[in-house]
């Protein structure tokens, strides 16, 4: 394997990694305000703070993925970087504002308690974590539908060319898929009301993310090349991923949560990971000219380059990967949502 | 100098001021280094005009750059609102300086009893 195939792989790792990770914490933040709904102002307010302290550890952690992603990507594959970066510009700019104001929010809502200024955060954080799951659905589909891409390897579409009909259903399906996780993970990490309405939030969006993924499962045929790079029969991994979805229901009803939990997971990262063999070795198809898609090879920086960060990566990853997981560790305890443990 | 300082109220009154400070700083200094970089963006490797995305229009660039720079100004509008509100409070001496956190690991270390 070419230090280029490697590098494919590991970008891969660095985005499945981010969706399974902030996939939940979407989730979350866009469950807010509906699962938090009371009669009563102060309940709301302990129900709301109660969900974001389930995230309040991990979110940003889970979005460095993100960012490794990128920077993996600037510094691997540089004409992908600089074609996705200027080609999706307006996309990644509200994808970028999004993230901004939603993790200002989370540290910032419960230091004043005017309603209006919680308010005004819980609406960031709501818009902070649906429309980033909208936009990252949109954009990924679109690498693999393909996107007028020149000879010249310069993105020749406008801001709308991306919302075209594969891509609007991959970000739905993203949206309701990360809603469904984050339920399953609000179940997982609470007790009490909070715990029951996140399990009956479970139950109703397992069905209309089903609907969707299956929806846009169908659509890959029509829309990608997936006939020619995996065949009628996808394979192992896609039918996996629907499999483990399927399975997932069994386990909500039965309000075996961190089974669904576990099952969503593989369901998310089996779908990327069929996304990116799809794609694989190319990184952006073009709509224009199956030539002129950017691949591993004709995107990517020199063979020192890659050789470095090859090193540093190796050093770097299994570091990042414990105190990751070290801190799931030590905030693994439900939240029960007395004031006293609420810290967001 | 020392005199001066030894006065407290005259101390008390110049440090709000000087919380500003670390931030002139640290802007002046990316200022520095980014406008002292011109023509290049890559010193001696790329020059700007080269490092321009062929495909976003300058219109775009504006937009986007006027529309985080809105975003960070209501930012510091609301993080200043935070900054004086417990500034004027003022430290809470009831509460321990550690929160007390109920999901902790481990619970903390015991002083030593002797």
């Amino acid at each position: 394997m070419d230090l280029n195939t490697l590098w494919f792989i590991l970008i891969a790792v660095l985005y499945i990694g981010f969706f399974v990770l902030e996939g939940f914490d979407f989730g979350v933040g866009m469950l807010l305000p509906f699962l938090s709904k009371h009669s009563d102002s102060e309940t709301q307010d302990r129900f709301r703070r109660t969900m974001i302290n389930t995230i309040g550890p991990h979110w940003d952690a889970n979005e460095v993925w993100l960012l490794t992603a990128g920077g993996a990507t600037f510094a691997a594959f540089p004409h992908w970087y600089a074609t996705m970066f200027s080609g999706f510009y307006f996309a990644l700019f509200l994808l970028l504002a999004a993230l901004i104001v939603r993790g200002v929010a989370f540290e910032f809502r419960s230091k004043d308690e005017n309603p209006k200024w919680r308010k005004l955060w819980d609406t960031c954080i709501f818009i902070g974590s649906a429309l980033p799951a909208l936009l990252l659905g949109v954009a990924f589909a679109n690498l693999v539908h393909g996107v007028p891409i020149n000879a010249e390897m310069h993105y020749t579409g406008t801001f709308f060319t991306l919302l075209n009909p594969y891509s609007i259903v991959a970000g739905l399906d993203t949206v309701l898929t990360f809603a469904l996780y984050g339920a399953i993970f609000l179940a997982l990490k609470t007790k009490g009301e909070v715990m029951e309405r996140a399990e009956k939030a479970a139950r109703r969006l397992w069905l209309p993310a089903l609907i969707v993924t299956m929806l846009l499962l169908v659509m890959t045929y029509f829309y990608t090349d997936i006939l020619t790079k995996l065949g009628v029969n996808p394979g192992v991994i896609p039918i996996t991923g629907v499999v483990a979805f399927l399975l997932s229901y069994y386990f909500i009803r039965r309000k075996q949560m961190g089974w669904a939990f576990i099952l969503v997971a593989i369901s998310i990262a089996f779908a990327f990971i069929s996304e990116f063999l799809i794609l694989f070795p190319r990184v952006m198809v073009s709509s224009l000219n199956p030539e002129w898609s950017l691949t591993i090879y004709n995107a990517s920086s020199s063979p020192y380059t890659l050789r470095v960060m090859t090193i540093i990566a190796i050093i770097f990853v299994p570091v990042v990967l414990a105190y990751q997981g070290w801190s799931y560790w030590v905030f693994r305890r439900r939240i029960s949502g007395s004031p006293e443990e609420l810290t967001y | 100098m020392a005199e001066l300082f030894d006065n407290r109220r005259f101390a008390w009154r110049i440090f709000p001021y000087t919380i500003a400070l670390p931030y002139l700083a640290n802007t002046s200094g990316w200022l520095m280094t980014e406008l002292g970089r011109a023509p290049w963006v890559v010193y001696g490797v790329m020059k700007i005009e080269d490092a321009i995305s062929p495909t976003v229009s300058g219109g775009m660039v504006l937009f986007t750059l006027i529309a985080f720079t809105l975003i960070y100004a209501s930012l510091m509008v609301a993080t200043i609102y935070l900054l004086r509100k417990y500034a004027i409070a003022g430290p809470s001496l009831s509460e321990p300086v550690e929160p007390a956190s109920s999901f902790d690991l481990m619970p903390a270390a015991q002083p030593a009893q002797d």
